[in-house]
């Protein structure tokens, strides 16, 4: 037995078992969200259902379980849709009440920009009060038209109306500072050339709301009727529909096209219906952005203090209380140091920035509230210690006989560590940096308070110079998914969007951290040791 | 006496671009030890050395393991300065100025006074690189000019040919003779008018020992060399001037062919004729 445990295998095989439960805990944890999130763009088929009451009810079967309490009974979960007219998305059937079930061809599923899907059949098209036939084929290219005039709308008001938004709101704040001058003829006459200005934007202003109400009068013109489950026939404006499709009758392939398209769509579109819908996007944007800036803040301030602790301090009680100071930032909770941004950095620091230059605003706050400029510098205050760490191993990773030969050669101090020392540590720097974005990438505790909000009007990069907004909000996807799992109407709805938005973010902090480190593999290869 | 050929940005010790033949500064450029004991924390490692190493001469250093061969060489370029708790006591005067003095701009000493290390340790750049980083941060910015330099210093150095179609590619590479010879050039690229070497060839071969040992002779026209060895034949065959050293004192010092033939000291001979170390 002893010597069984002389030759160390039974400790291979611990520490090889141990690897393998850490690994297939990762996995499933991985394989659990995909199941359940992936789903979600599946186009499922739409059951009708008759049940003992004479009563019909169509839409897609969500699940199926044993009735509590009840042994041998089953109760069934059905995505009926029609928010508006239901009340709720999902109805639970008791499985004894069903007489049959049938899966019509005809079914559709319509996807709404309102009040989430409608689940029926289409009788027609709406021409002054009778119905034209019509099926689903022919609507396809009303759709399309519905669509491109949706982006044409969207256009207008975001992009051009923005535009004009933009500018009115910097003529507004030279007015108010030049109001606030000692009234001069130039003064005066500058007043009078804004207020021009300001006429002009209007008139175009209006001539822009004239456009847009003209659009959105043609949104009503065209008009289906959908025939509900229980034979009620609703009216629903064309424009209103972002997708129709007739699940039962799609094959493999068309279901997967669909699938890819409701991804993409996802991942590059705008969320609708209080976040519960659409795509995450701007989230993404904002966690990537949010990041970037961070590992930039963290970087350099890590650096300098690791080389100060490690070459330009003696062993003193000043350099003991810097490094016991560092090491104890890594262990505060992540809420304190929201609280250290919102009192230090947005008030404090925000509140002075906008005093001294952004005076013509006040009130209205332009860095003295959240923003992705305090959010970042607060996480990474969280993330220094991780980066003096690495750093302090990758400087001491540094051969004393390279430095020697630095110095030997008549090299200051500085010049030794600029070009010998910090290259041949970079990376552990990486390293470091690394860490760190992983990390930040997952905190949302702090974010909440120094500038995450649930829906941002625009990002934080646009095309308005100075082209990177550092007072505005943003969207983070770890706040999404807390948003969208517990603080959206519709939970049920929402509860795989979850789930997708956890896989989204795992991938987003995975590509940030593959850049790193093929960044990191790269340099360790020219900076192997001597070969001797 | 190499020229001034390199300018940089702060001022240097200003050098008279020939011999003098007045009698006064015959021994100007020679190193004169004076009365140096080197401390590291409590234990003293050097006791009060006094010599005067002469120009343009290949001395040797000889003495058992811990005697406190590299610690002296070390001194001499203040190389020493890098380990924490050492002390230095005593002068150096190298151009008549004590390289301890209050005053003295270390790079400067360390730019006169080049070193080439027991074990080779070219820096992770390419051989080019390498060579050039001495030429580099002393502010030298011509390429032209680095490139020539480069050139003939590996020439001198007899690595041109062998490296000549891969200057660009890492010196890591290269082996571990062709790399002592690397780190050579690198000191020699910036003219120093002196050269410490310490155990140059103890981690190399007899045939890239033998060719550091004819560079050497090459070099001593040019510049003043002090070797430490631990290798008596190669004190014997190479150098001009040997000196013995035993437990931080100097006990011997003379011609190498008197002191090797017909030493003066009891331990001398013992160390020589093997009985010891």
């Amino acid at each position: 037995m002893k010597k069984t445990f002389k030759t160390g295998k039974p400790y291979i095989w611990l520490s090889g078992g141990t690897l393998t439960i850490s690994l297939l805990m990762i996995f499933g944890l991985i394989a659990l969200i995909m199941i359940k999130g992936l789903g979600i763009f599946w186009p499922h088929n739409i059951t009708r259902l008759m049940l003992n009451d004479n009563s019909i009810v169509l839409g897609e079967i969500a699940k199926t379980e044993p009735i509590p309490n009840h042994k041998d009974s089953y109760r069934t979960k059905l995505k009926v849709g029609n928010r508006d007219i239901f009340g709720m998305d999902f109805r639970w059937v008791d499985n004894s009440r069903i007489i049959s079930q049938d899966s019509p061809t005809t079914a559709l599923t319509i996807e709404r920009r309102e009040w989430g899907n409608m689940y029926g059949f289409l009788k027609g098209m709406k021409h002054d009060n009778t119905i034209k036939p019509m099926n689903l084929s022919d609507l396809k290219p009303l759709l399309k038209d519905s669509n491109i005039l949706y982006k044409s709308i969207r256009h207008i008001e975001k992009k051009e109306i923005g535009k004009i938004n933009h500018k009115m709101e910097k003529l507004r704040l030279a007015l108010k500072s030049l109001e606030n001058e000692p009234q001069s003829d130039n003064t005066i006459k500058r007043i009078g050339t804004i207020n021009t200005k300001v006429e002009a934007l209007e008139k175009i202003y209006t001539e822009k709301v004239d456009t847009l109400t003209n659009l959105y009068a043609s949104t009503k013109d065209k008009e289906v009727v959908i025939e509900l489950a229980d034979g009620r026939k609703e009216t629903l404006s064309v424009f209103q529909i972002v997708r129709i499709y007739d699940p039962n009758r799609m094959s493999i392939y068309a279901k997967s096209r669909f699938y890819v398209l409701k991804f993409w769509e996802f991942v590059s579109a705008e969320p609708r219906e209080a976040n519960t819908e659409g795509g995450v996007f701007p989230a993404i944007f904002g966690t990537v952005i949010m990041v970037l800036i961070m590992s930039l803040v963290v970087t350099p301030l890590g650096v300098i203090t690791a080389v100060f602790l490690r070459e330009y301090t003696s062993d003193n009680i000043f350099s003991r209380i810097v490094r016991i100071s560092v090491n104890n930032l890594a262990g505060i909770p992540s809420i304190v140091f929201g609280v250290f941004g919102l009192g230090f950095f947005i008030y404090f620091i925000g509140g002075g920035i906008d005093k001294l230059f952004y005076s013509d605003a006040l009130p209205t706050p332009t860095f003295g509230t959240g923003g992705i400029l305090w959010a970042s510098l607060t996480l990474a205050l969280l993330t220094v210690p991780v980066v003096v760490v690495a750093t302090e191993e990758g400087l001491s990773s540094v051969p004393n006989s390279l430095k020697e030969a630095s110095y030997g050669l008549g090299a200051t101090k500085f010049e030794t560590l600029w070009r010998i020392t910090l290259p041949q540590a970079t990376p552990g720097i990486l390293t470091g940096m690394i860490l760190a974005m992983a990390r930040a990438a997952g905190e949302v505790a702090p974010l909440m308070i120094t500038g995450v909000v649930k829906l941002a009007p625009s990002l934080p990069l646009d095309s308005y110079s100075p082209f990177i907004h550092l007072e505005r909000k943003f969207m983070h996807l770890g706040f999404h998914i807390y948003d969208v799992g517990f603080q959206s109407p519709n939970v049920e709805a929402a509860l795989p969007m979850v789930y997708t938005t956890t896989l989204i973010l795992i991938f987003t902090v995975l590509v940030l951290n593959l850049v790193a480190i093929i960044a990191r593999n790269k340099l360790r290869k020219k900076y192997i040791s001597s070969a001797l | 006496m190499p020229e001034v050929s390199l300018t940089k940005e702060k001022a240097f010790l200003n050098l008279p671009s020939k011999v003098s033949q007045d009698l006064n500064t015959k021994h100007m450029n020679n190193i004169i030890i004076k009365n140096l004991s080197l401390m590291y924390g409590k234990k003293q490692v050097l006791k009060n050395i006094n010599k005067e190493i002469e120009e343009k001469k290949i001395t040797a250093i000889i003495g058992p393991s811990g005697c406190g061969k590299s610690s002296l060489l070390r001194c001499i370029n203040r190389m020493n300065e890098l380990i924490p708790d050492s002390r230095v006591d005593g002068e150096i005067l190298f151009h008549n100025k004590n390289i301890y003095a209050g005053d003295t701009d270390v790079t400067e000493i360390r730019r006169k006074i080049g070193m080439v290390f027991q074990k080779a340790n070219p820096f992770p750049k390419s051989i080019f690189d390498n060579v050039a980083y001495g030429l580099r941060i002393n502010g030298i910015k011509d390429k032209k000019k680095i490139s020539t330099t480069v050139e003939t210093t590996l020439q001198d150095c007899g690595l041109l040919k062998e490296v000549k179609d891969r200057l660009h590619t890492p010196a890591m590479e290269l082996s571990g003779g062709q790399q002592q010879r690397l780190c050579i050039a690198r000191a020699l690229a910036i003219e120093p008018e002196i050269i410490l070497m310490d155990e140059p060839c103890s981690a190399l071969d007899p045939s890239s020992t033998f060719k550091i040992e004819e560079l050497m002779m090459k070099l001593k026209k040019r510049y003043t060399v002090i070797i430490v060895t631990h290798n008596m034949q190669q004190a014997a065959r190479a150098s001009d001037i040997t000196g013995f050293l035993y437990m931080g004192e100097l006990i011997e010092y003379g011609d190498t062919n008197a002191l090797f033939t017909n030493p003066k000291e009891k331990l001398t001979e013992n160390y020589i004729s093997g009985n010891f170390g």
